[in-house]
């Protein structure tokens, strides 16, 4: 079911798995215009890698949340 | 084959699963950003399955208590969980350190679970250091009540009736004195159908009905007996009198209220035949998809693929599969058909595309030969007869106190 969660998920698009690196680029990328042009924040180290180690883990927690919520309404309940 | 046990709890994990793909795939972008910075590569980076392990297991716990959350409510969830989510993202330190805030905010993101297993991530990975104690214990302990909590909250459906497993008995398959209780009304699936259905209960329910929300048995004890090895055994009824009531217990895709089902040796279901056919999927790959479902291997499927697709009929199985419920069905049955040794399923015809739908009285003939017993479910009175099958309704339904009737049929 995984799997076909998986084929399905990128079927339909044209980048096929670039989608799922592009997300968090994306993420990091407006982060990071923000956290050093608009407010410049210390990390102690170049911002972009700092945002995108937070964004990966946090996409994993945020996707399989939304997927699930979304799963249990999409598969059939009998009983 | 083995019929695949199917427990709800891993559609959740499925979920993370497909989700990790992603995690895996951006992690190589992460390695090519720690290149073009020059961030060395710290030996602490072999704590990493160990967040890792942390992490996902705070996140199974969160998205089954999620799942449970979001199956007991409306829909309507979905888009207040959009939010919850993003304000919960700002609320961790996923854009900005721990340390610049302070004071009472800063008190509030230790309880934050998500905030110490991505600053692990962070120490690991980035800065060679091993997560703080108090990171890792606090973070092994909300995993576990998380964990544990939402899975006693999934679990804690009321478990009524109980399945027996399938033995060796010499006659037919029975029901005995089987109960099922449902509640009347519609499901609300979102706060948008309940205003209007909310207006309508307050008129008066059209003449003779049960007002939504009250509990009715649509099967009550009943003995449903088939006789010894029958041929094949007919259901009839006017709507609503349980014929699918009695299918779907004896198939076991619904547990009675009260009372049990036994049935001696296999049951292939042919009720609601387009269920878990995906329609984004091409009508090969649904085949394999179902195939693998109903526990075939891909190479038994492989290997009768060209059966399956000639008995489906249609020969346009390599297209989209969403307008042709024709054709899963006929495939369906096949597939049925190949794997069930002597007992043949229920076919429910409604469930398989209404009576408009020609082909389930020819897709169900052939698994009557070969003295294989049959269990036919037709809306139609005339076909059963026509297959040679005496229907000798019992207990004759009467208006809406209707009951199943049930016939045996001469063999």
């Amino acid at each position: 079911m995984a799997r076909r969660d998986l084929l399905l998920r990128y079927k339909q698009t044209l980048m096929g798995f670039g989608w799922s690196i592009l997300m968090p680029v994306t993420n990091m990328i407006v982060f990071s215009i923000i956290f050093t042009r608009v407010v410049p924040l210390h990390t102690g180290m170049p911002y972009p890698i700092f945002a995108y180690t937070g964004l990966l883990p946090w996409n994993l927690f945020a996707s399989s949340l939304r997927f699930s919520v979304a799963s249990a309404h999409r598969q059939p309940r009998r009983s | 084959m083995t019929k695949v046990y199917f427990p709800r709890e891993i559609f959740p994990f499925a979920v993370i699963l497909v989700s990790f793909v992603d995690f895996a795939v951006g992690s190589v972008v992460l390695a090519g950003l720690m290149l073009w910075y020059h961030i060395p590569v710290h030996w602490t980076l072999l704590f990493l399955p160990v967040v890792i392990v942390v992490h996902v297991v705070f996140t199974a716990g969160v998205a089954l208590r999620c799942s449970r959350w979001a199956t007991s409510f409306y829909r309507d969830v979905k888009y207040l969980f959009e939010i919850v989510i993003m304000l919960w993202m700002f609320g961790t330190s996923v854009v900005y350190p721990v340390s610049r805030v302070g004071g009472s905010s800063a008190r509030c993101s230790v309880l934050n679970p998500m905030t110490p297993i991505i600053d692990a991530y962070r120490s690991v990975v980035l800065h060679g250091e091993l997560p703080g104690p108090r990171v890792r214990l606090g973070g092994r302990v909300l995993v576990r009540v998380a964990l544990i909590a939402s899975w006693l909250a999934f679990h804690q459906r009321p478990s009524s009736g109980s399945r027996s497993a399938s033995d060796g008995g010499a006659d037919g398959s029975r029901s005995r004195g089987i109960w099922k209780k449902f509640r009347r009304g519609e499901r609300h699936d979102s706060l948008r159908d309940l205003i209007p259905s909310d207006g309508a209960r307050d008129l008066p329910p059209p003449s003779g009905g049960r007002s939504p929300g009250e509990e009715f048995w649509a099967l009550r004890g009943r003995v449903v007996r088939g006789r010894p090895r029958p041929d094949a055994l007919g259901i009839i009824g006017p709507n609503g009198a349980g014929k699918s009531t009695v299918l779907k217990l004896l198939c076991r895709l619904m547990r009675p209220t009260r009372g049990q089902t036994r049935v001696d040796g296999r049951i292939g279901a042919l009720i609601e035949v387009g269920g878990s056919f995906h329609p984004d999927l091409t009508g090969r790959e649904n085949v394999f998809l179902k195939g693998s479902i109903m526990g075939m291997k891909q190479a038994d499927i492989a290997r009768r693929f060209d059966e399956i697709v000639e008995f489906a009929g249609p020969r346009r199985v390599h297209r989209h599969a969403g307008q042709a419920l024709l054709e899963r069905h006929g495939r369906a049955a096949r597939l049925l058909d190949r794997r069930t040794p002597r007992r043949r399923g229920a076919a429910d015809r409604r469930g398989a595309g209404g009576g408009r739908c020609g082909v389930p009285a020819q897709g169900v003939r052939p698994h009557g030969r070969n003295g294989r017993a049959r269990r036919a479910h037709d809306h139609r009175l005339a076909p059963a007869r026509a297959r040679g099958v005496a229907v000798q309704p019992r207990d004759p339904p009467q208006g809406r106190e209707a009951r199943c009737a049930v016939a045996t049929a001469a063999a």
